[in-house]
């Protein structure tokens, strides 16, 4: 793509009906986007019937506005009150709320905020140069492949629970357990069921995490009883990051970008999966990983650099293929559709001027996130200044409400309070939840990829292992889970020793 | 709960569903792939080795055995899931609209320290018709309305 292409899109982008298509997207984004149960899919949806009356152009900035703003602003109550307002922001409650927790808030937020900017810049800027090539390459991908893929971002759950693998096995093989429960994907057949009709569609990972994380969140405040009123009254100061965090966080944030991008382009591992494995990327790589988990500023920005670039990733095939990637993405096929375009090859030669204006808005949205979003924050972080009592009760209406949300299904929020409870007593026994989320999140895919790659080297294990790219991921999950225990292992030793030569 | 007694219940409950699996173990598997069985069947192996040597580690920490010390506060613990599941049940049968304001003064009430009612009350009901507006009006969602008759009529002036 030629800079001046580049150049008379963002000029487009600036136009005045354009600027503020961009601003409203991006904070109704933020907004939605902090707000549990809601995110971008919820928000594009509304925006279609508002964007009728606006011009192509006008209406994909500020979809493109909404679905990067979105992305953004689940961190905001990730980080607040540990409940991910998306998805996709799962991972960034790891080290987001210990921060919170810490006085941090504020440091934890510009954190975010910075990473999810640069982040989604970086994801934008490979979109507009790379896209064709990175979609060739994504299409080569088989079900072996998607299958390494989904083994390698489980390896996270070595890193994770280091301490007590055992127990993250356990957690693990739940998670990905849950995944299976409902109409099987490939033959139709039902699975563990036991007469239960919502069980059928299967159990919805959203209202699954919503239990796990905010449900078991509130029980446990609840528990605490009036205790829990000295938590709340957190001062966010220091939004602004510094310039020795950022340093600290630079290569995380590019490597998380990089990651988020790769990710984001193929179809159907979107930003949740990229933010887990740039979390386990960036710990694997940290130089004080024990850090992680326990409130640490790179936790934050790994995750939020790659689930923004993410979205980068995501338009590539849309916009190259006219293929979906998200669920987000085949929200604005339809939106393309109803706007008399058509998403592919075809549209950057027809529609060239429309293609540079689209880029020019998402380079601009991303741009524009660090003051709207340092700002916004702001105004959000007051939500913790209300007292546990009000907040509680609040938060467990938005989590029964978000639950039904999804679906429109009262079956989601039976299952949100009893994944609520399952989430309690896993806390109680120090059984570690995240890796069970991470196990529904892979699950299906890890599944399906399987079981589609063995139909496709008819059966033979060998011929589907000695893949290269299969098995060069497997390779490096095998690396990644086992490397954090002789860590742990060679760091109990120096412990050992050192108490060896004190006692003698 | 003790981890002993958390690693039997998941070793009897992965028995159970094991058995289950084998209620579908091999459909669809004459197209030469691997049938809907494999993977739980793997999942489920895991969990029940894992479960072992979760018993095995809390049988050395003898005094952790069946203990409750673990969860703490249980009773307040109880009092809080009863009543969210009575809150869940409720919206089935009362609506969303008339269930989430008792539910919200109720557990305010709980959770407070000093029980400053009118406040609670204020903020139960601003609280429902922000959820019953931005929820029920501005994004269409079905909030449930409940069997009784003359609650779903009322509910329906709002949303």
């Amino acid at each position: 793509m030629q800079l001046s292409a580049i150049l008379t899109g963002l000029g487009a982008a600036f136009y005045p009906i354009n600027f503020l298509a961009m601003l409203i997207g991006l904070i109704g984004g933020i907004t939605l986007g902090a707000i549990p149960g809601l995110g971008a899919a919820l928000g594009i949806t509304l925006l279609l019937p508002l964007t009728y009356s606006l011009g192509p152009i006008p209406a994909f900035i500020m979809m493109g506005g909404m679905y990067a703003g979105a992305q953004y602003g689940g961190s905001i109550s990730a980080i607040l009150l540990k409940m991910p307002g998306t998805a996709a922001a799962a991972a960034t409650t790891f080290d987001g709320h210990p921060l919170a927790r810490k006085g941090m808030a504020g440091q934890a937020i510009g954190m975010a905020t910075l990473g999810s900017s640069l982040g989604g810049l970086f994801g934008v800027i490979v979109m507009i140069f790379l896209a064709p090539q990175l979609a060739r390459l994504a299409l080569r991908f088989g079900p072996p492949e998607y299958f390494a893929l989904a083994m390698f971002g489980l390896s996270i759950v070595g890193a994770l629970t280091a301490k007590s693998v055992v127990k993250g096995i356990i957690s693990v093989a739940l998670g990905l357990f849950f995944a299976t429960v409902g109409l099987d994907p490939i033959s139709g057949v039902p699975r563990y069921i036991f007469g239960i009709y919502g069980l059928m569609d299967g159990i919805h990972f959203v209202p699954l995490m919503i239990g796990l994380f905010a449900m078991a969140e509130v029980i446990s405040r609840a528990a605490e009883g009036h205790q829990a009123e000295h938590k709340q009254a957190e001062v966010i100061t220091n939004l602004i990051p510094k310039l020795e965090d950022i340093k600290a966080c630079g290569i995380t944030i590019l490597r998380s970008a990089l990651i988020g991008t790769g990710i984001g382009i193929l179809p159907g591992a979107g930003g949740t999966i990229a933010s887990f494995l740039a979390y386990s990327d960036a710990l694997r790589n940290s130089k004080e990983p024990e850090k992680f988990g326990q409130g640490c500023l790179e936790g934050v920005a790994a995750p939020e650099s790659a689930n923004n670039a993410a979205c980068g990733g995501a338009m590539v095939p849309l916009l190259s293929l006219g293929i979906p990637g998200s669920s987000v993405t085949a929200i604005m096929l339809g939106a393309f559709i109803l706007h008399g375009l058509h998403p592919g090859p075809m549209l950057f030669t027809q529609q060239q001027h429309f293609v540079n204006a689209i880029f020019g808005g998402l380079v601009l949205t991303n741009i524009a996130m660090l003051p709207v979003g340092l700002l916004g924050a702001r105004i959000f972080s007051k939500v913790m200044d209300v007292p546990y009592y009000i907040l509680g009760p609040i938060i467990s209406i938005f989590a029964v409400v978000g639950s039904y949300s999804i679906r429109n299904s009262y079956f989601d929020v039976w299952v949100m309070l009893i994944f609520g409870v399952l989430g309690f007593i896993m806390n109680s026994l120090s059984i570690p939840t995240s890796p069970m989320v991470l196990g529904v999140v892979l699950g299906t895919m890890a599944e399906t990829s399987l079981r589609r790659g063995m139909l496709v080297v008819g059966g033979n294990a060998i011929a589907f292992l000695t893949r290269p790219v299969v098995a060069v991921l497997l390779l490096l999950t095998v690396f990644s889970f086992v490397s954090p225990f002789f860590r742990t292992k060679k760091v109990l030793r120096k412990q050992i020793n050192a108490e060896g030569v004190e006692e003698s | 709960m003790g981890e002993a007694l958390t690693s039997i219940i998941l070793l009897l409950v992965s028995a159970f569903l094991l058995y289950q699996t084998f209620g579908f173990w091999g459909h669809g598997t004459d197209l030469g792939g691997i049938g809907p069985g494999w993977w739980p069947l793997c999942l489920l192996l895991i969990t029940m080795a894992a479960s072992i040597m979760l018993l095995r580690s809390a049988l050395k920490k003898n005094p952790q055995l069946f203990s409750l010390a673990n969860v703490k506060f249980a009773p307040k613990v109880l009092k809080t899931m009863l009543l969210f599941f009575a809150y869940v049940f409720l919206i089935d049968v009362i609506g969303f609209l008339i269930a989430t304001p008792i539910f919200l003064l109720i557990f305010m009430g709980m959770l407070a320290p000093e029980k400053v009612w009118l406040k609670m009350g204020a903020v139960s009901l601003l609280t429902t018709f922000f959820f019953v507006y931005v929820f029920g009006r501005l994004m269409y969602t079905p909030l449930p309305r409940g069997s009784i008759e003359i609650l779903r009529n009322l509910s329906r002036i709002f949303y």
